[in-house]
Parts: structure tokens; sequence; C-alpha cells
């Protein structure tokens, strides 16, 4: 349901990520608006203001590598959570509408 | 394995141990104690809360925040009461003053942000799912809130003890209960559910926090099906921010309690984690 935003260490953002909502410091102030396209620069300028993570639009559209890496990266912490759920019922129940709401639901 | 004895905690041991704590300031332990008034005197509370300009600055950035999508317009506690109302801004006023003071009280190793990033999460998913079964939201919101304060009370009262669970923890990568369990005879759902009843909250309240992590002979609560399920649903979104992180083991009887469809479960997940990103300007500062 939710493939168009996820929360994102600035780290790990790479120019052409999109913003998904806007962007406020930590006195409520407007820093970018919600669908700015991130640059090199922009990234910077937000690790200097010490901003740790972000929320951006899932799917950057033309870029179809980078989005199955990161649909794998995804898939594969999903699988590290829940690590520890054995036959646990309930547990592979709520990884897998967990897996839904990142990846969409499986077809 | 062959546990050092000196190691095994017991009920009266921790009473002891955690008396050394603060108690909540007045304010805190007011609102708690108001949780069910439906009646609560709003004048009273705008004032209370108009006299902490910090909490004022917090709940106003949250108001403003692009989650409610009033950003600039909410410039007063007033304001806030109108855009918001009276439950969540007593909600989020709250979750501000807990995580100042308990924030305040945590030993200087024990990883803070983390926890209360936890807490905060499961409080808006307790609340979420507390209003789907018809249960008391605001009690929901504050269980949530509180549920891991007995991590908290050992990390700060016996901070050895934490230590050698954390290790242990490490050493095996097993569930954090299991852990304490395994080297204290006990774990932190007790601890905090003996603090609680120390600090005096509703019994309700100290139930919830007791019994978050499963019902304990036969003995069950609501309010702690909800805080558990949220729990896991906050582990599993990845919202807690520690790169180890392990979702707690689900018990069955509390899923089953909690239950939704799959299409109702997408609908939660995204309410948790908007709400979670609105409330975000809490968790810093």
């Amino acid at each position: 349901m939710s493939e168009t935003n996820c929360t994102l260490p600035l780290a790990e953002a790479t120019p052409g990520t999109i913003l998904a909502l806007d962007l406020l410091d930590t006195y409520g102030a407007l820093l970018l608006p919600a669908g700015t396209v991130l640059s090199e620069a922009l990234l910077a300028s937000l690790a200097q203001r010490g901003i740790e993570q972000i929320v951006v639009c899932d799917t950057s559209p033309g870029d179809e590598t980078e989005s199955a890496a990161r649909r794998q990266r995804l898939a594969n912490r999903i699988e590290y959570l829940f690590r520890a759920a054995g036959d646990n019922i309930a547990m592979r129940e709520l990884q897998s509408q967990i897996t839904s709401y990142r990846l969409g639901r499986p077809s | 394995m062959t546990l050092p004895p000196a190691m095994a905690l017991d009920a009266a041991t921790v009473v002891n141990g955690v008396a050394g704590l603060p108690s909540l300031p007045a304010n805190a332990l007011e609102v708690i104690h108001t949780l069910d008034d439906e009646a609560a005197d709003t004048a009273a509370i705008v004032r209370k809360i108009a006299g902490d300009q910090a909490l004022v600055t917090r709940l106003l950035r949250v108001a403003n925040s692009s989650f409610y999508g009033l950003s600039g317009r909410v410039n007063s506690i007033q304001d806030a009461l109108v855009v918001l109302g009276l439950r969540s801004v007593r909600m989020l006023a709250m979750a501000a003053t807990l995580g100042r003071d308990l924030g305040g009280m945590a030993a200087p190793g024990f990883a803070f942000r983390s926890f209360w990033r936890n807490s905060v999460g499961t409080a808006i998913g307790a609340r979420i799912l507390a209003r789907r079964l018809h249960l008391n939201e605001e009690s929901a919101f504050v269980a949530g809130l509180l549920h891991d304060i007995g991590q908290l009370a050992l990390a700060t009262c016996f901070p050895n003890h934490f230590a050698a669970v954390e290790a242990y923890r490490q050493q095996f990568d097993c569930h954090f209960v299991d852990a304490e369990r395994a080297i204290l005879n006990l774990d932190h759902a007790l601890v905090g559910k003996l603090l609680a009843e120390r600090w005096q909250f509703p019994s309700h309240l100290c139930d919830a926090i007791g019994l978050h992590h499963g019902p304990d002979h036969g003995e069950s609560s609501g309010l702690a099906a909800v805080v558990h399920v949220a729990d896991a649903m906050v582990h599993a979104l990845d919202l807690v921010g520690d790169a180890t992180d392990m979702v707690p083991r689900i018990v069955p009887a509390y899923w089953k309690a909690v239950g939704f469809s799959w299409h109702d479960s997408q609908v939660v997940l995204q309410d948790l984690e908007d709400q979670f990103t609105g409330m975000g300007d809490l968790l810093t500062d």
C-alpha cells in the first residue's frame, strides 16, 4: 500500500531521491518542501544541519535498477528484523503484512 | 548455561532498588490519574501547559508540522486545542514532558533515544488499536509510553545486571526478555509493574505494563494486548532506529484479541507510521 513513502537514513539517500514530506528543522521552520529532488549539494547541507533521516518517495521513476536494489534492501531488512520469528504464526502474519505494506501485495 | 547466582534478582530487591528513583513530576502524575476523567478541566490543563515554555514550543512545533497539514497556522495553545482537540493536546503534552523527565532519569550508558522512539511509537500504535477495539485511547497511549519503563529502571538502578543482560543478548542474538529471564530470573515487565505500583499508577496501567510481554497465570488485559501488538508493529516498521533490532515475540492470545484483516493491517500500519513521522519533533531536543 505504501510503496510511495519510506523513511531513509540520510546517509543512504542518493541524489535524485524525492522528498515525500515537508522537511522541517527543529524549530518547525520549513527547510525543503515535499517533492524536492535532492541533489548532492542539498544532501550535504542536510547532513551539515544534523538531519538524520528523511521521508522519501520510494519509487524514483526512470531508475528501475535503483528501485529494485532498494526493494531488495527493504526485504532483507524485514527478514533480519523477523529473524527470531521461527514458526510463530502471529509473527509470520505480521511479517507478511509488513512486507505487503513496504513492497506491495505479492501477486 | 550455569548462571552466576549473584545476578539473579527478586521482587523485593527490585522494589528496594527502584526506591532510589525520583518520582514522576506532579504534572505527569496528575494526567495519569485523570486519564478516565471525561470532564477534565480544559482551562486548568491549558494553564498548566502554558506555564511550561519548553513544552509550549514543542507542542506548537508538532501542531504546525506537515502531518496536520496546517503549517504555520497554530500560534497558541488555544489554537492547538481547536486543531488537535483536547485529548490529543493532553497526550502530546504527556509525551513531551515524560520524554524530558525520563531522559533525565536514565543512566548515561542507556540507549535512551531508541528506547524513547519505541515508547512513542508504541503509544501511537496502542492508541490506534484501542480506538478500533473501543478501549480508552488515552490509557492505551500512556500505557504505550510507559510499557518499557522497567528497562529504564533496570539500567539505572541495576547497571551491572543490565550490562550482563545486554551482553547475553548480543552473544546469543536473542529476545531481550529471554536474556533478562536467563540472567535475572525476572523481566522488565515485572520491574515496570513494581515501579508503576510504587508510583501509585492506576491498577489497569500497572497491569498493562506488567503483562505487556504476555499473560501471567491466566491473567490478561486488553490494554496489555494492544500495547503488545503495537510494540511489535513499531519494531517491525523499523521505527526504533537500532541496527540490531529484533521484533519481539508475539503472544498468540494477544494477537487474536487485537485481530484485524489484512486490509485493516495496511491502514493501521500507514496510520502508525504517518503519526510517528508527525510526532518526530517530540523525539528531538
